[in-house]
């Protein structure tokens, strides 16, 4: 990574507000939960343009719902216009079928929708609003549009105790729409999945037939729906990860940059640095002590990472001192 | 010769050509050759003016650098990183 001129992946978290509550969301977003100090306007369109300056391949935008912000066509359209592969990351409650064609002219990657169950009770029991629960339904029918509109449609799921065991009815109804891909894993111990952590996480045993029933659903889908799993926990990941760091970094909301969905620490800020700056102190900050300690105490005390969105600023203008004590 | 889709993008690094495959996730590095080819066939040249070129600047012999040429080609057209090449 040291070498890279730029990164290869940034997740553009261009808002946290969304327009449902779901209790399992990472990033703590909700109809109510925009930051106060989001970037908007000029300070947007500066950030889009270093990306593709950058020359960075791929990216993500993600929210909060990425849908209902005010300048999502417009930076959409000029990242996927100007060489960057995009993927959006939506619940698709909010696309109709004027929505869905707007999307097909983004030419992206991919549009990324979350369906967390294959019935109305699960599903709504995961995807709240602030009066009641989002229909499964409309997601569904959003996936159909898309896919007629000739957008490549992913679907992401988040497996819990309750919905675990509907992952091959959900790769079914998703598939026969016309999804081409479907990703999945644990679910992340972070957000406010951490805070309902005790009756959301499946358990060992579900989690061996949700795999089974993966490993099943990927060879009779074999060639139409591709079936991508993560089978480990995101502390596996982050332990990973600190000693190979992902050439990828988060941006949030108000531009401060985020190393990793699962770690609170920021390595700058896109309203002082320039994108370049922060690579070059994404590169440093893996090396910051506070990031090496989080790293090893969290193997061992995994609620930490409830802490994923008490942002911690980095100070990385002095020299980072490793020390083995 | 064009890349096969909008979704495959190159970007030059210094340890090489890196090409990425976003639909398929995933990364591949070219070496100092390898680039050099990708380079002349994505700006227009055809594959016997791609090899007529780098016959020149390496001193070597065209028919040799024009079956390298094809293999390297043939090897990207094999993982869809490319479309096909006019020969001529």
């Amino acid at each position: 990574m040291d070498d890279l001129t730029g990164p290869y992946y940034v997740a553009w978290w261009i808002t946290n507000r969304c327009n449902l509550l779901c209790v399992h969301c990472i990033n703590d977003s909700g109809p109510f939960h925009q930051f106060d100090n989001e970037l908007a306007g000029d300070e947007i369109e500066r950030v889009a343009r270093q990306i593709v300056e950058l020359g960075v391949p791929q990216g993500s935008i993600t929210g909060g719902e990425p849908l209902i912000h005010k300048d999502f066509f417009k930076v959409a359209g000029y990242l996927s216009d100007n060489g960057v592969s995009l993927n959006v990351e939506t619940d698709a409650q909010l696309i109709n079928r004027e929505t869905a064609r707007r999307i097909a002219r983004l030419n992206l990657r991919a549009m990324q929708v979350s369906v967390d169950g294959a019935t109305q009770s699960t599903y709504g029991l995961m995807r709240r609003t602030t009066t009641g629960s989002a229909e499964l339904s409309r997601v569904l029918d959003a996936i159909r549009m898309l896919a007629e509109e000739g957008v490549r449609v992913s679907v992401n799921f988040v497996p819990t105790r309750f919905s675990a065991n509907e992952v091959g009815q959900v790769i079914d109804a998703v598939a026969a729409l016309g999804a081409k891909t479907f990703y999945t894993g644990r679910i992340m111990r972070v957000g406010r999945a951490a805070m309902n952590w005790k009756w959301l996480a499946p358990t060992e045993a579900q989690y061996q037939g949700f795999f089974a029933t993966l490993n099943q659903k990927a060879k009779e889908y074999s060639g139409r729906v591709r079936i991508i799993y993560y089978p480990y926990t995101v502390t596996h990941e982050l332990k990973f990860r600190t000693e190979n760091p992902a050439a990828s970094f988060v941006i949030l909301p108000n531009g401060k940059v985020k190393m990793i969905a699962s770690m609170p620490f920021l390595c700058a800020d896109l309203r002082r640095h320039s994108l370049a700056e922060a690579w070059e102190r994404y590169k440093i900050a893996w090396k910051h002590p506070m990031v090496r300690e989080f790293s090893e105490k969290v193997k061992d005390d995994d609620p930490m990472l409830a802490s994923n969105n008490s942002f911690v600023e980095l100070d990385l203008e002095q020299p980072v001192i490793q020390s083995k004590v | 010769m064009a890349l096969s889709n909008r979704h495959v993008k190159v970007r030059e690094e210094k340890r090489g050509t890196v090409i990425f495959d976003t639909l398929n996730e995933k990364v591949y590095t070219i070496n100092e050759t390898g680039a050099s080819i990708l380079k002349l066939l994505l700006s227009g040249n055809t594959l016997d003016g791609t090899a007529r070129i780098l016959a020149q600047d390496y001193n070597s012999d065209e028919a040799a650098v024009r079956s390298d040429v094809i293999q390297f080609v043939d090897e990207l057209a094999a993982r869809s990183l490319v479309d096909k090449v006019p020969a001529t």
